[in-house]
Protein backbone atom coordinates (compact mmCIF):
# COMPACT_ATOMS: atom_id res chain seq x y z
CA UNK A 1 0.00 0.00 0.00
CA UNK A 2 2.23 2.60 1.02
CA UNK A 3 4.93 1.44 -2.08
CA UNK A 4 1.92 1.93 -4.28
CA UNK A 5 0.90 5.34 -2.69
CA UNK A 6 4.57 6.19 -2.90
CA UNK A 7 5.31 5.22 -6.48
CA UNK A 8 1.74 6.88 -7.78
CA UNK A 9 3.52 10.18 -7.07
CA UNK A 10 4.57 11.85 -10.52
CA UNK A 11 7.31 13.65 -8.52
CA UNK A 12 8.53 10.66 -7.11
CA UNK A 13 8.64 8.99 -10.58
CA UNK A 14 10.62 11.90 -11.83
CA UNK A 15 13.46 11.93 -9.27
CA UNK A 16 13.92 7.68 -9.96
CA UNK A 17 13.82 8.54 -13.62
CA UNK A 18 16.50 11.53 -13.53
CA UNK A 19 18.31 9.47 -11.08
CA UNK A 20 18.46 6.38 -13.33
CA UNK A 21 20.27 8.03 -15.93
CA UNK A 22 19.37 10.93 -18.37
CA UNK A 23 21.15 9.03 -21.48
CA UNK A 24 18.25 5.78 -21.81
CA UNK A 25 15.08 5.52 -22.39
CA UNK A 26 12.67 7.66 -21.07
CA UNK A 27 11.02 7.23 -17.62
CA UNK A 28 7.63 5.09 -18.00
CA UNK A 29 5.53 7.64 -16.43
CA UNK A 30 2.57 6.96 -18.15
CA UNK A 31 2.49 3.62 -17.55
CA UNK A 32 3.38 3.82 -14.09
CA UNK A 33 0.87 6.40 -13.11
CA UNK A 34 -1.70 4.24 -14.70
CA UNK A 35 -1.10 0.95 -13.19
CA UNK A 36 -0.76 2.69 -9.86
CA UNK A 37 -3.89 4.13 -10.57
CA UNK A 38 -5.63 1.29 -11.40
CA UNK A 39 -4.57 -0.91 -8.37
CA UNK A 40 -5.79 1.69 -6.11
CA UNK A 41 -9.07 1.67 -7.89
CA UNK A 42 -9.15 -2.28 -7.36
CA UNK A 43 -8.15 -2.45 -3.52
CA UNK A 44 -10.56 0.83 -2.90
CA UNK A 45 -13.25 -1.33 -4.28
CA UNK A 46 -12.67 -4.34 -2.29
CA UNK A 47 -10.74 -6.56 -4.23
CA UNK A 48 -8.49 -7.99 -2.09
CA UNK A 49 -12.21 -9.46 -0.25
CA UNK A 50 -12.98 -11.86 -3.19
CA UNK A 51 -10.90 -14.55 -3.75
CA UNK A 52 -10.55 -14.23 -7.62
CA UNK A 53 -10.26 -10.30 -8.00
CA UNK A 54 -7.45 -10.79 -4.93
CA UNK A 55 -5.62 -12.80 -7.05
CA UNK A 56 -5.39 -10.70 -9.75
CA UNK A 57 -4.57 -7.80 -7.17
CA UNK A 58 -2.16 -9.61 -5.77
CA UNK A 59 -0.31 -10.28 -9.49
CA UNK A 60 -0.36 -5.98 -9.95
CA UNK A 61 1.17 -5.39 -6.84
CA UNK A 62 4.20 -7.83 -7.64
CA UNK A 63 4.68 -6.55 -11.13
CA UNK A 64 4.45 -2.99 -9.79
CA UNK A 65 7.24 -4.01 -7.45
CA UNK A 66 8.70 -5.97 -9.92
CA UNK A 67 8.91 -3.05 -12.36
CA UNK A 68 10.42 -0.76 -9.71
CA UNK A 69 13.03 -3.37 -9.38
CA UNK A 70 13.73 -3.14 -13.07
CA UNK A 71 13.94 0.60 -12.59
CA UNK A 72 16.52 0.32 -10.89
CA UNK A 73 18.62 -1.58 -12.39
CA UNK A 74 18.13 0.37 -15.68
CA UNK A 75 15.84 -1.71 -17.80
CA UNK A 76 13.40 0.87 -18.34
CA UNK A 77 11.83 -0.57 -21.19
CA UNK A 78 11.37 -3.73 -19.19
CA UNK A 79 10.03 -1.92 -16.69
CA UNK A 80 6.81 0.00 -18.51
CA UNK A 81 6.10 -3.35 -19.88
CA UNK A 82 5.24 -4.80 -16.23
CA UNK A 83 3.67 -1.74 -15.61
CA UNK A 84 1.77 -2.20 -18.91
CA UNK A 85 0.58 -5.88 -17.43
CA UNK A 86 0.35 -4.64 -13.66
CA UNK A 87 -2.44 -2.55 -14.95
CA UNK A 88 -4.45 -4.82 -16.93
CA UNK A 89 -4.21 -7.44 -13.91
CA UNK A 90 -5.50 -4.15 -11.68
CA UNK A 91 -8.02 -3.85 -14.00
CA UNK A 92 -9.50 -7.17 -14.47
CA UNK A 93 -9.32 -7.45 -10.20
CA UNK A 94 -11.32 -4.34 -10.48
CA UNK A 95 -13.67 -5.87 -13.20
CA UNK A 96 -14.52 -8.86 -11.34
CA UNK A 97 -14.81 -6.98 -8.34
CA UNK A 98 -17.31 -5.46 -9.73
CA UNK A 99 -19.35 -8.38 -11.00
CA UNK A 100 -18.99 -9.82 -7.20
CA UNK A 101 -20.59 -6.75 -5.90
CA UNK A 102 -23.06 -6.51 -8.23
CA UNK A 103 -23.99 -10.16 -8.08
CA UNK A 104 -23.90 -9.85 -4.03
CA UNK A 105 -26.45 -7.28 -4.42
CA UNK A 106 -28.86 -9.21 -6.87
CA UNK A 107 -29.21 -12.33 -3.82
CA UNK A 108 -30.15 -10.01 -1.42
CA UNK A 109 -32.71 -8.13 -3.56
CA UNK A 110 -33.57 -11.61 -4.85
CA UNK A 111 -33.79 -12.50 -1.26
CA UNK A 112 -35.92 -9.18 -0.22
CA UNK A 113 -38.67 -10.08 -2.85
CA UNK A 114 -38.98 -13.60 -1.55
CA UNK A 115 -39.88 -12.85 1.63
CA UNK A 116 -41.97 -10.10 1.21
CA UNK A 117 -44.44 -13.13 -1.30
CA UNK A 118 -43.87 -15.38 1.44
CA UNK A 119 -45.23 -12.97 4.02
CA UNK A 120 -47.99 -11.71 1.55
CA UNK A 121 -48.36 -15.50 1.15
CA UNK A 122 -48.81 -16.08 4.73
CA UNK A 123 -51.34 -13.12 5.07
CA UNK A 124 -53.72 -14.30 2.51
CA UNK A 125 -53.74 -17.63 4.40
CA UNK A 126 -55.14 -15.67 7.53
CA UNK B 1 -10.01 -20.63 -8.00
CA UNK B 2 -12.04 -22.28 -10.83
CA UNK B 3 -10.95 -20.00 -13.26
CA UNK B 4 -7.52 -20.02 -11.93
CA UNK B 5 -7.78 -24.07 -12.71
CA UNK B 6 -9.78 -22.94 -16.15
CA UNK B 7 -6.54 -21.02 -17.01
CA UNK B 8 -3.98 -23.57 -16.30
CA UNK B 9 -6.00 -25.29 -18.48
CA UNK B 10 -6.13 -23.21 -21.27
CA UNK B 11 -2.35 -22.85 -21.04
CA UNK B 12 -1.55 -26.18 -20.77
CA UNK B 13 -3.83 -26.39 -24.56
CA UNK B 14 -2.03 -23.46 -25.67
CA UNK B 15 1.29 -24.76 -24.78
CA UNK B 16 0.45 -28.06 -26.46
CA UNK B 17 -0.16 -26.25 -29.53
CA UNK B 18 2.61 -24.05 -29.64
CA UNK B 19 4.42 -27.52 -29.18
CA UNK B 20 2.67 -29.04 -32.52
CA UNK B 21 3.66 -25.69 -34.31
CA UNK B 22 7.15 -26.05 -33.58
CA UNK B 23 7.31 -29.65 -34.60
CA UNK B 24 6.14 -28.78 -38.48
CA UNK B 25 9.37 -26.44 -38.34
CA UNK B 26 7.90 -22.93 -37.43
CA UNK B 27 8.67 -21.17 -34.61
CA UNK B 28 5.73 -21.94 -31.85
CA UNK B 29 3.90 -18.97 -30.57
CA UNK B 30 3.83 -18.62 -27.29
CA UNK B 31 1.06 -20.50 -24.75
CA UNK B 32 -0.04 -16.79 -23.77
CA UNK B 33 -1.46 -16.04 -27.56
CA UNK B 34 -2.49 -19.77 -27.72
CA UNK B 35 -4.67 -18.50 -24.47
CA UNK B 36 -5.30 -15.62 -25.38
CA UNK B 37 -7.12 -16.65 -28.72
CA UNK B 38 -9.18 -19.33 -26.62
CA UNK B 39 -10.42 -16.26 -23.91
CA UNK B 40 -11.18 -14.37 -27.03
CA UNK B 41 -13.10 -17.03 -29.18
CA UNK B 42 -14.97 -17.68 -25.73
CA UNK B 43 -16.09 -14.31 -25.45
CA UNK B 44 -17.15 -14.25 -28.49
CA UNK B 45 -19.30 -16.62 -28.10
CA UNK B 46 -20.91 -15.14 -24.85
CA UNK B 47 -22.74 -12.16 -24.12
CA UNK B 48 -19.30 -9.78 -24.33
CA UNK B 49 -19.65 -8.91 -28.26
CA UNK B 50 -23.42 -7.52 -27.22
CA UNK B 51 -23.18 -6.16 -23.69
CA UNK B 52 -19.15 -4.90 -24.08
CA UNK B 53 -18.10 -4.66 -27.51
CA UNK B 54 -15.67 -1.47 -27.02
CA UNK B 55 -14.02 -3.09 -24.47
CA UNK B 56 -13.47 -6.05 -26.54
CA UNK B 57 -13.01 -4.47 -29.50
CA UNK B 58 -10.05 -2.95 -27.52
CA UNK B 59 -8.67 -6.68 -26.79
CA UNK B 60 -9.15 -7.63 -30.35
CA UNK B 61 -6.36 -5.16 -31.49
CA UNK B 62 -4.60 -5.71 -28.70
CA UNK B 63 -4.20 -9.57 -29.92
CA UNK B 64 -3.53 -8.43 -33.30
CA UNK B 65 -0.75 -6.41 -32.22
CA UNK B 66 0.61 -9.84 -30.34
CA UNK B 67 -0.53 -11.79 -33.50
CA UNK B 68 1.71 -9.42 -35.57
CA UNK B 69 4.65 -10.26 -33.34
CA UNK B 70 7.20 -12.59 -34.04
CA UNK B 71 6.06 -16.15 -32.33
CA UNK B 72 7.19 -16.74 -29.18
CA UNK B 73 8.83 -13.53 -28.82
CA UNK B 74 8.75 -11.98 -25.78
CA UNK B 75 6.69 -8.76 -27.36
CA UNK B 76 4.52 -11.73 -28.69
CA UNK B 77 3.92 -13.12 -25.03
CA UNK B 78 3.30 -9.43 -23.95
CA UNK B 79 0.53 -8.09 -25.76
CA UNK B 80 -1.14 -11.52 -25.63
CA UNK B 81 -0.64 -11.56 -21.96
CA UNK B 82 -2.31 -7.96 -22.27
CA UNK B 83 -5.21 -9.02 -24.32
CA UNK B 84 -6.27 -12.17 -22.62
CA UNK B 85 -6.45 -9.68 -19.06
CA UNK B 86 -8.54 -7.37 -21.38
CA UNK B 87 -10.64 -10.02 -22.64
CA UNK B 88 -11.67 -11.59 -19.37
CA UNK B 89 -11.81 -7.58 -17.92
CA UNK B 90 -14.44 -7.10 -20.40
CA UNK B 91 -16.31 -10.87 -20.08
CA UNK B 92 -16.58 -9.68 -16.06
CA UNK B 93 -18.06 -6.80 -17.32
CA UNK B 94 -20.64 -8.42 -19.52
CA UNK B 95 -21.72 -10.85 -17.00
CA UNK B 96 -21.81 -7.48 -14.53
CA UNK B 97 -24.38 -6.02 -17.14
CA UNK B 98 -26.14 -9.02 -17.12
CA UNK B 99 -26.89 -8.99 -13.75
CA UNK B 100 -27.74 -5.60 -13.63
CA UNK B 101 -30.45 -6.62 -16.30
CA UNK B 102 -31.91 -8.83 -13.95
CA UNK B 103 -31.69 -6.34 -10.79
CA UNK B 104 -33.59 -4.60 -12.60
CA UNK B 105 -36.20 -6.73 -13.89
CA UNK B 106 -36.53 -8.40 -10.40
CA UNK B 107 -37.02 -4.45 -8.49
CA UNK B 108 -39.86 -4.17 -11.30
CA UNK B 109 -41.29 -7.28 -10.49
CA UNK B 110 -40.71 -6.08 -7.07
CA UNK B 111 -42.37 -3.26 -7.00
CA UNK B 112 -45.38 -4.64 -9.10
CA UNK B 113 -45.80 -7.19 -5.96
CA UNK B 114 -45.66 -4.14 -3.70
CA UNK B 115 -48.12 -2.74 -5.28
CA UNK B 116 -50.52 -5.62 -5.68
CA UNK B 117 -50.11 -6.14 -1.95
CA UNK B 118 -50.65 -2.75 -1.37
CA UNK B 119 -54.11 -2.39 -2.91
CA UNK B 120 -55.39 -5.35 -1.78
CA UNK B 121 -54.23 -4.79 1.57
CA UNK B 122 -56.14 -1.38 1.06
CA UNK B 123 -58.84 -3.13 -0.34
CA UNK B 124 -59.37 -5.44 2.77
CA UNK B 125 -58.75 -2.60 4.95
CA UNK B 126 -61.97 -0.61 3.52
CA UNK B 127 -64.40 -2.87 3.66
CA UNK B 128 -63.89 -3.55 7.27
CA UNK B 129 -63.94 -0.24 7.86
CA UNK B 130 -67.01 -0.03 5.97
CA UNK B 131 -68.35 -2.91 8.07
CA UNK B 132 -67.30 -1.48 11.32
CA UNK B 133 -68.64 1.74 10.44
CA UNK B 134 -72.15 -0.31 9.54
CA UNK B 135 -72.18 -2.32 12.59
CA UNK B 136 -71.79 1.26 14.82
CA UNK B 137 -74.13 2.84 13.23
CA UNK B 138 -76.60 0.30 14.13
CA UNK B 139 -75.22 0.16 17.26
CA UNK B 140 -75.87 4.02 17.36
CA UNK B 141 -79.70 3.24 16.20
CA UNK B 142 -80.19 0.74 19.45
CA UNK B 143 -78.45 2.71 21.69
CA UNK B 144 -80.86 5.77 20.63
CA UNK B 145 -83.54 3.74 20.66
CA UNK B 146 -82.82 2.39 24.02
CA UNK B 147 -82.49 5.39 25.26
CA UNK B 148 -85.77 6.87 24.00
CA UNK B 149 -87.66 3.84 25.81
CA UNK B 150 -85.77 4.49 28.51
CA UNK B 151 -87.13 7.68 28.24
CA UNK B 152 -90.98 6.38 27.93
CA UNK B 153 -90.90 4.45 30.83
CA UNK B 154 -89.46 6.61 32.95
CA UNK B 155 -92.13 9.29 32.10
CA UNK B 156 -94.74 6.37 32.33
CA UNK B 157 -93.51 5.48 35.85
CA UNK B 158 -93.32 9.00 36.78
CA UNK B 159 -96.65 9.62 35.24
CA UNK B 160 -98.23 6.56 37.50
CA UNK B 161 -96.37 7.88 40.41
CA UNK B 162 -97.96 10.88 40.40
CA UNK B 163 -101.70 9.25 39.32
CA UNK B 164 -101.23 7.43 42.56
CA UNK B 165 -99.73 10.06 44.81
CA UNK B 166 -102.68 12.26 43.26
CA UNK B 167 -105.15 9.85 44.04
CA UNK B 168 -103.49 9.22 47.48
CA UNK B 169 -103.71 12.30 48.23
CA UNK B 170 -107.80 12.81 47.12
CA UNK B 171 -108.29 9.69 49.28
CA UNK B 172 -107.19 11.22 52.14
CA UNK B 173 -109.01 14.54 51.26
CA UNK B 174 -112.25 12.40 50.94
CA UNK B 175 -111.34 10.38 54.18
CA UNK B 176 -111.57 13.68 55.94
CA UNK B 177 -115.42 13.96 54.81
CA UNK B 178 -116.59 10.83 54.76
CA UNK B 179 -116.19 7.39 56.01
CA UNK B 180 -113.68 5.25 53.14
CA UNK B 181 -113.81 1.16 53.64
CA UNK B 182 -110.76 -0.26 52.02
CA UNK B 183 -111.75 -4.17 50.65
CA UNK B 184 -109.36 -6.66 48.79
CA UNK B 185 -111.86 -5.36 45.81
CA UNK B 186 -112.92 -2.39 46.55
CA UNK B 187 -112.91 0.68 48.38
CA UNK B 188 -116.44 2.01 49.53
CA UNK B 189 -116.72 5.72 50.06
CA UNK B 190 -120.49 6.36 52.37
CA UNK B 191 -122.00 9.77 52.49
CA UNK B 192 -124.70 10.54 54.61
CA UNK B 193 -127.66 11.07 53.05
CA UNK B 194 -128.70 13.81 55.61
CA UNK B 195 -125.38 15.53 54.77
CA UNK B 196 -126.06 15.61 50.92
CA UNK B 197 -129.65 15.56 50.65
CA UNK B 198 -132.97 16.86 52.85
CA UNK B 199 -134.94 14.54 53.80
CA UNK B 200 -137.44 13.02 51.38
CA UNK B 201 -135.42 14.74 48.36
CA UNK B 202 -133.25 14.30 45.89
CA UNK B 203 -131.66 17.52 45.68
CA UNK B 204 -128.01 18.15 46.77
CA UNK B 205 -127.19 20.40 49.69
CA UNK B 206 -124.90 23.43 49.18
CA UNK B 207 -122.27 21.67 52.01
CA UNK B 208 -122.73 18.43 49.94
CA UNK B 209 -120.95 19.69 46.55
CA UNK B 210 -117.59 20.55 48.75
CA UNK B 211 -117.61 16.65 49.88
CA UNK B 212 -118.80 15.52 46.30
CA UNK B 213 -115.96 17.56 44.72
CA UNK B 214 -113.57 15.80 46.93
CA UNK B 215 -114.63 12.59 45.54
CA UNK B 216 -115.00 13.46 42.22
CA UNK B 217 -111.09 13.96 42.09
CA UNK B 218 -110.64 10.43 43.78
CA UNK B 219 -112.60 9.64 40.57
CA UNK B 220 -110.59 11.41 38.25
CA UNK B 221 -107.05 10.41 39.52
CA UNK B 222 -108.12 6.90 39.02
CA UNK B 223 -109.89 6.81 35.70
CA UNK B 224 -109.85 2.94 34.88
CA UNK B 225 -111.76 2.15 38.23
CA UNK B 226 -115.45 1.53 37.61
CA UNK B 227 -117.51 3.41 40.09
CA UNK B 228 -120.91 2.24 41.41
CA UNK B 229 -123.02 4.96 42.94
CA UNK B 230 -125.63 3.05 45.26
CA UNK B 231 -128.33 5.05 47.04
CA UNK B 232 -129.74 3.41 50.28
CA UNK B 233 -133.24 4.79 52.30
CA UNK B 234 -134.34 3.43 55.56
CA UNK B 235 -137.55 1.39 55.56
CA UNK B 236 -140.33 3.90 56.32
CA UNK B 237 -142.39 4.72 53.33
CA UNK B 238 -143.43 1.90 50.57
CA UNK B 239 -140.66 0.21 48.88
CA UNK B 240 -141.68 1.59 45.80
CA UNK B 241 -140.88 5.52 47.05
CA UNK B 242 -138.01 4.30 48.75
CA UNK B 243 -136.80 2.68 45.37
CA UNK B 244 -137.25 5.91 43.37
CA UNK B 245 -135.62 7.94 46.54
CA UNK B 246 -132.67 6.12 46.38
CA UNK B 247 -132.54 6.22 42.46
CA UNK B 248 -133.00 9.65 42.29
CA UNK B 249 -130.67 11.03 44.92
CA UNK B 250 -128.06 8.13 43.25
CA UNK B 251 -128.53 9.87 40.02
CA UNK B 252 -128.55 13.51 41.53
CA UNK B 253 -124.68 12.54 42.84
CA UNK B 254 -123.75 10.60 39.70
CA UNK B 255 -125.05 14.23 37.81
CA UNK B 256 -122.61 16.24 39.74
CA UNK B 257 -119.50 13.73 39.49
CA UNK B 258 -120.06 14.55 35.84
CA UNK B 259 -120.20 17.52 36.15
CA UNK B 260 -116.42 17.75 37.51
CA UNK B 261 -114.67 15.95 35.28
CA UNK B 262 -115.52 12.32 36.00
CA UNK B 263 -115.94 10.01 33.02
CA UNK B 264 -119.21 8.66 32.21
CA UNK B 265 -118.03 5.46 30.90
CA UNK B 266 -117.25 4.09 33.95
CA UNK B 267 -119.81 4.96 36.23
CA UNK B 268 -123.29 3.93 36.89
CA UNK B 269 -125.81 5.09 39.26
CA UNK B 270 -127.85 2.11 41.38
CA UNK B 271 -131.18 2.77 43.76
CA UNK B 272 -131.21 0.07 46.38
CA UNK B 273 -134.07 1.51 48.21
CA UNK B 274 -134.17 -0.20 51.92
CA UNK B 275 -132.88 -3.37 50.68
CA UNK B 276 -129.61 -2.93 52.17
CA UNK B 277 -129.81 -1.90 55.86
CA UNK B 278 -126.67 -1.13 57.86
CA UNK B 279 -128.56 -0.25 60.87
CA UNK B 280 -131.81 -1.07 62.49
CA UNK B 281 -134.16 1.40 61.42
CA UNK B 282 -135.89 0.87 64.86
CA UNK B 283 -134.00 4.08 66.66
CA UNK B 284 -133.15 7.34 64.87
CA UNK B 285 -129.74 6.82 64.19
CA UNK B 286 -129.98 3.62 62.70
CA UNK B 287 -132.50 5.09 60.32
CA UNK B 288 -129.73 7.93 59.89
CA UNK B 289 -127.28 5.27 58.71
CA UNK B 290 -129.30 3.51 56.47
CA UNK B 291 -130.33 6.87 54.72
CA UNK B 292 -126.92 6.98 52.81
CA UNK B 293 -125.24 7.07 49.56
CA UNK B 294 -122.39 4.48 48.74
CA UNK B 295 -119.57 5.14 46.54
CA UNK B 296 -118.22 2.09 45.17
CA UNK B 297 -114.45 1.80 43.51
CA UNK B 298 -113.97 -1.48 42.05
CA UNK B 299 -110.39 -1.80 41.66
CA UNK B 300 -109.21 -1.98 38.02
CA UNK B 301 -107.87 -5.97 38.45
CA UNK B 302 -111.20 -6.96 39.43
CA UNK B 303 -113.05 -4.48 37.47
CA UNK B 304 -114.59 -6.88 35.30
CA UNK B 305 -115.85 -9.11 38.03
CA UNK B 306 -117.33 -6.45 39.70
CA UNK B 307 -118.88 -5.01 36.97
CA UNK B 308 -121.94 -6.53 38.06
CA UNK B 309 -124.81 -4.99 39.97
CA UNK B 310 -124.11 -5.52 43.59
CA UNK B 311 -126.26 -8.03 45.26
CA UNK B 312 -127.61 -6.70 48.99
CA UNK B 313 -126.12 -7.67 51.35
CA UNK B 314 -122.69 -7.67 49.49
CA UNK B 315 -119.46 -5.59 50.82
CA UNK B 316 -118.48 -7.21 54.29
CA UNK B 317 -116.38 -3.94 55.93
CA UNK B 318 -112.69 -4.59 56.01
CA UNK B 319 -111.34 -1.41 57.38
CA UNK B 320 -112.99 1.61 58.20
CA UNK B 321 -112.25 5.10 59.01
CA UNK B 322 -115.26 7.86 60.59
CA UNK B 323 -114.59 11.51 59.13
CA UNK B 324 -115.74 14.04 61.80
CA UNK B 325 -119.21 14.93 60.48
CA UNK B 326 -119.94 12.08 59.35
CA UNK B 327 -122.36 8.92 60.49
CA UNK B 328 -120.23 6.40 62.76
CA UNK B 329 -120.06 2.80 61.16
CA UNK B 330 -122.93 0.66 62.33
CA UNK B 331 -122.45 -0.30 65.89
CA UNK B 332 -124.20 -3.58 65.07
CA UNK B 333 -123.19 -6.46 63.03
CA UNK B 334 -123.51 -6.72 59.60
CA UNK B 335 -126.21 -9.03 58.24
CA UNK B 336 -125.29 -11.87 57.04
CA UNK B 337 -123.84 -11.64 53.36
CA UNK B 338 -123.57 -14.45 50.76
CA UNK B 339 -121.59 -12.59 47.54
CA UNK B 340 -123.11 -13.51 44.68
CA UNK B 341 -121.08 -14.78 41.64
CA UNK B 342 -120.34 -11.74 38.86
CA UNK B 343 -122.77 -13.45 36.62
CA UNK B 344 -126.23 -13.68 39.32
CA UNK B 345 -128.21 -11.36 37.53
CA UNK B 346 -129.51 -8.45 40.27
CA UNK B 347 -132.67 -9.35 42.75
CA UNK B 348 -135.81 -8.09 41.53
CA UNK B 349 -135.78 -5.32 44.11
CA UNK B 350 -132.38 -3.82 42.50
CA UNK B 351 -133.44 -1.02 40.06
CA UNK B 352 -130.32 -0.28 37.73
CA UNK B 353 -130.13 2.95 35.91
CA UNK B 354 -127.92 3.69 33.72
CA UNK B 355 -127.73 7.32 32.23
Amino acid sequence: MTLTRSLGAPVLACAIWLSSGCGSAPFPVRAQTDAVASARVARELGAANTPEAAYHLALADDQLRQAQELIREGRVESAERVFERAKVDADLAAALQREAQVRAYAASTRAQIEEVRRDAHEMDGR
Amino acid sequence: MATNERLMGMLGIAAALAALSMGCGQAAISPQLANARIVMDEARRGSAAQLEPDELLVAQRTLGIAEAEDNGSPREMHYAYIAERQTRAAMADARRREIEENIAHDETAYRAELERIARERGSMVASTQEQLAARQRLIDQQQAALQEHDAALAAEQQARRDAEANAAAAMARVAELASVRQQPTETVITLSGEVLFESGRATLRPQARSRLAAVAAVLRASPDQAVVIAGHTDSRGSDARNMRLSQDRADAVRDFLLSEGVSRDSIRAEGRGETQPVASDASAEGRANNRRVEIILHHASTTAETCAPVTPGSGTPSTSSTPSGTPSPPSMPSPPSMPSPPSTPPPPSTRTHTP
